[in-house]
């Protein structure tokens, strides 16, 4: 399954990522999956204020990611 | 038209929006806009070198068009302008201009107030500073996702 990653979470995932992890599974699964593959990854993954997005769309832990779809996770964003 | 946001990728000039919003606030009796500037130390007390805004191909866009029609939609104002840049920004270079005009000064005000505290955290943009020891990234403060709680 193919996860892009935005802010300080590409400089720990990289940008972009194949994560040996079978869809359909939720983003909760795929969330404790990344922290496996990259423990200094945990504890941003775990917080509720990365967003994981499908389709451009915020999607919640329970969401079911279906196969093909590519999951985006969002560190914590900030303007102004 | 009543809203614009638009996703800046060079240097902006905020006194050429406000001129462009006051023009179409023709009718009006308010305008409020406030612009936010790179400020030249780093959150470290060092020098700033730049301030790197990294945006994403679609949802950055979409969140300041999400954020300033939504600003219409609350208060009683004509017309919303947001110019949100991106990519490296200078010290001392503006990086977002937020404005409304209303018939009366206190829902400009409110509008003003709520685009910033909307786009401080929900804009779709990851900022990080450069100064002369690297970079670091910048995340809302607490009392920056207070502010936003005060609009629920």
């Amino acid at each position: 399954m193919k996860v892009r990653s935005y802010g300080k979470l590409a400089d720990l995932l990289g940008q972009e990522r194949i994560v040996h992890l079978q869809a359909p599974c939720t983003v909760a699964e795929l969330r404790a999956c990344l922290a496996a593959e990259c423990p200094e990854a945990a504890q941003p993954l775990a917080s509720r204020r990365v967003l994981a997005c499908v389709g451009d769309l915020v999607v919640p832990d329970n969401h079911v990611v279906a196969p093909g779809e590519t999951v985006e996770f969002l560190a914590p964003v900030s303007g102004g | 038209m009543p809203f614009r946001a638009r996703l800046a990728e060079h240097a902006f000039d905020p006194a050429a929006e406000l001129a462009e919003l006051t023009r179409c606030a023709a009718g009006d009796g308010a305008v409020v806009s406030f612009v936010g500037l790179a400020r030249p130390v780093t959150k470290a007390g060092e020098a700033l070198q730049a301030l790197v805004l990294e945006h994403h191909p679609r949802l950055t866009a979409k969140s300041l068009d999400d954020i300033a029609s939504n600003a219409l939609l609350r208060f009683a104002v004509s017309h919303v302008r947001v110019v949100h840049r991106c990519g490296e920004i200078s010290p001392g270079e503006p990086i977002v201009f937020a404005g409304a005009s209303s018939m009366h000064r206190r829902a400009a005000f409110e509008a003003a107030d709520y685009l910033m505290d909307r786009l401080k955290t929900e804009a779709i943009f990851w900022k990080r500073e450069e100064g002369p020891n690297g970079s670091s990234w910048i995340e809302p403060t607490e009392a920056d996702y207070a502010d936003r709680h005060r609009w629920e």
